[in-house]
């Protein structure tokens, strides 16, 4: 689940557009050596750089 | 009676919007650019019992909240131009996420109609939904729909007309602020009230300050003046606002979804998954894209190369054969120019069709498909090396064969400046007519050796193309980190009837605006090269060779070799035929001639000035298509005629200064 977004607010309104906002529950479908993840949030897929994944906090359940 | 209303049709990317806005619209679209945007603008025509209905085509938006050109363009089109009606598409498989673009919309005083696209896709992944429940929890009209198969389409018009129609105003369910935020909400309309300009709705803009939306704060701030430090203050105490915006808007989602979807999707592993466990496998999936790439290049030698020759020969020679023929009275001047300016023009812009045709059926079939993003995804942390953004390898691939697919390709990135930093730096992937002007002379001068010359000229393009992309990163973006976060939408049937409209649009375009382009510049070039008396060694292009003698010299050229470089601008390979005209005269013919005047050092110096030489008048033409700008056209243009003889005279100089190839 997602706790936290780190950064400026375009960053946070871009993200939160796309499904990522606090509370919306997460699931990591690839995360392979130091390249961009996967997510799927909200019923869609999202591809992520590591950057950005690094701002965003999240809460294992 | 004949009544037009204008219909937006919005939604979020990959929700099949563009399916509903061809179904619905068919032949009648006129596709164009919004005012001062580089971004496509699609409007159409829906007539339907002797009404006429405007349906504009917004571009696809997350929020309303300006993070791209394409959310700027939607919002203001909604809130200055008051179309009659919004349509807005949501995709049923994704619903918590994609009426977060409806709960932006609410807020503006206009009537809404949903359809509920890709029913099926939802029934598959095992979810079922309610439209009727949908539409009593959201108090809008709610239209279930598979536009793939064409279902839903006229209910959905037939509800967005009655709209149009009905003046009573709407009373939707709206999302609300978290209510711990609400008397700050209300305290800021207070403030503003007095000073939103029309057409902006001042609720509104009060929550765009809460959001802290940049272009809304700037605009408040210049209309209060000095009234703006008591909202100012509020916003700096509550610069947490923005989150209660958003899940205000989660939950309002979240209420309606609970409503309206009976059953959730199950967890099952779907068609989608599977597909990306290869095509997005940081190994496999770069041996996918390859692979992927290599049907598309095979297909345009196949096929596309034959065809153009085909086209070469039978239409374009045998054109200008006859007209040499009907023309045989008249001046030579007369009968030259017809055959060797406006229809060799012309043969260029038409045998560059079977390459677009097939590059451009192929990308519109992968983007469709849904796979694009996940090239973008496998190829970003390469391109990002260069400053570029993932979806830049493709079109940049495609230049390879030819540089005019890759500058249009270059539409589907959608960050305005990394779009424009693709198609500048496009015009340096060295295409096959370069390399086959390079094939011809390479083994002239250097022998044996050619193919080692050859592949080093590549790399230097490449290297050439990293610099520039890297120096205009820095540049225009400030070495900024572009973020990457994209939807990979899922994978789906492609709509080949749609892919075909959209192809035959753009060739179209392109065939009226760079066509004629093409033509004055050949026949432009065809004049230089032969007034004022019919011998090019005494033209006006000749004189204008001479004068850069001058800088010829640095890389140990002559004056013809700058004139042959000149006429490339047309054609590149025009270069090899202009040379035999020139040197004519010599014995032993081109190839003596070439290899008795020049140095290796020149011929290399040459052959690298060739590869990274201005782009040839089609590519040009693309750009300024592209770019909708000729400040951008010259740039490039000055950029590669700067790049190539800086590094035709560094190669000159340097290799003189070892003492190699003199």
């Amino acid at each position: 689940m997602v706790r936290g977004l780190h950064g400026g607010k375009d960053f946070c309104s871009r993200v939160a557009a796309l499904g990522l906002s606090i509370g919306a529950p997460v699931t990591v479908l690839q995360n392979f050596g130091r390249g961009p993840l996967i997510v799927a949030v909200r019923g869609t897929r999202l591809a992520l750089g590591r950057g950005e994944a690094q701002r965003i906090q999240i809460e294992a359940q | 009676m004949t009544h037009v209303f204008t219909i937006a049709l919005a939604g979020q990317p990959n929700v099949g919007k563009s399916t509903v806005f061809n179904l619905l619209t068919g032949e009648h679209q006129h596709v164009g650019n919004w005012p001062g945007k580089t971004c496509e603008q699609r409007i159409g025509f829906y007539h339907h019992n002797g009404l006429t209905v405007r349906i504009v085509d917004l571009p696809g938006a997350y929020s309303l909240s300006a993070n791209s050109e394409d959310e700027r363009i939607a919002r203001d089109f909604i809130i200055r131009d008051e179309p009659d009606v919004i349509v807005v598409i949501v995709n049923a498989a994704a619903l918590e996420r994609d009426l977060y673009l409806l709960a932006e919309l609410l807020i503006l005083p206009r009537p809404v109609v949903v359809g509920l696209n890709m029913l099926d896709v939802a029934r598959q992944s095992g979810a079922l939904i309610e439209p009727h429940v949908l539409a009593a929890a959201l108090g809008l009209p709610v239209v279930p729909m598979v536009a793939s198969r064409g279902e839903g389409l006229p209910a959905l018009m037939a509800e967005a007309i009655r709209l149009a129609q009905n003046a009573q105003p709407q009373t939707p369910n709206r999302p609300e602020i978290r209510r711990d935020h609400q008397k700050v909400l209300d305290d800021i309309q207070n403030l503003i009230a007095a000073y939103v300009p029309p057409p902006y709705p001042p609720d509104w803009t009060a929550l765009k300050l809460l959001e802290g939306d940049a272009e809304i704060t700037a605009l408040l701030r210049q209309q209060m003046g000095p009234a703006w430090s008591s909202v100012e203050t509020i916003l700096r105490q509550h610069d947490d606002a923005f989150l209660a915006v958003v899940s205000g808007r989660y939950e309002w989602i979240a209420r309606m979804v609970r409503a309206a979807v009976v059953q959730p999707q199950a967890g099952q592993l779907t068609l989608t998954d599977r597909l990306d466990r290869l095509a997005t496998h940081p190994i496999g999936g770069l041996l996918f894209l390859l692979g992927a790439l290599a049907v598309l290049f095979w297909l345009t030698y196949a096929i596309g190369a034959p065809l153009q020759a085909w086209l070469e020969t039978h239409l374009v020679q045998a054109a200008a054969r006859l007209a040499r023929q009907a023309l045989s009275g008249s001046p030579t001047w007369l009968a030259g120019m017809v055959a060797d300016g406006v229809i060799s023009g012309a043969g260029t812009v038409l045998t560059l069709l079977p390459i677009l045709v097939i590059f451009f059926a192929g990308l519109g079939l992968l983007e469709d498909l849904g796979y694009m993003a996940r090239a973008a995804y496998v190829m970003d942390r390469f391109m990002h090396l260069m400053g570029l953004h993932g979806k830049s390898f493709l079109p940049l691939f495609l230049g390879f064969g030819c540089n005019v697919p890759a500058v249009m390709g270059a539409r589907i990135i959608e960050s305005p400046k990394a779009r424009l930093i693709t198609i500048l730096v496009s015009p340096i992937v060295p295409c096959t007519a370069r390399l086959s002007v390079v094939a011809f002379l390479a083994p002239l001068f250097f022998g044996a050796h050619a193919m080692w010359v050859s592949w080093g000229l590549i790399g230097l393009n490449l290297l050439a193309l990293a610099l520039v992309g890297i120096v205009l990163h820095e540049l225009f973006l400030g070495g900024e980190h572009t973020p990457f976060i994209m939807e990979l939408p899922l994978y789906h049937k492609p709509n080949l009837g749609v892919i075909a409209r959209i192809l035959w649009q753009r060739l179209a375009d392109f065939l009226v605006t760079a066509g004629s382009i093409i033509l004055v510049v050949s026949i432009i070039l065809w004049a230089l090269s032969n007034f004022p008396n019919g011998n090019i060694e005494t033209s006006y292009l000749a004189g204008f060779g001479r004068l850069l003698t001058p800088i010829g010299r640095l890389m140990g050229l002559d004056w013809q070799m700058m004139v042959a470089m000149l006429t490339s601008f047309v054609r590149k390979e025009n270069t090899i035929s202009t040379l035999a005209v020139l040197y004519s005269g010599q014995e032993g013919g081109l190839n003596a001639a070439l290899t008795a005047r020049l140095t290796p050092a020149a011929g290399l110096a040459f052959l690298a000035v060739q590869m990274l030489f201005i782009p040839c008048v089609a590519t040009v033409a693309a750009i300024q298509h592209e770019t909708r700008s000729w400040r951008w056209t010259l740039t490039s243009i000055l950029l590669l005629l700067l790049l190539s003889f800086a590094a035709g005279i560094g190669i000159y100089q340097g290799v003189r200064l070892f003492g190699w190839g003199v």
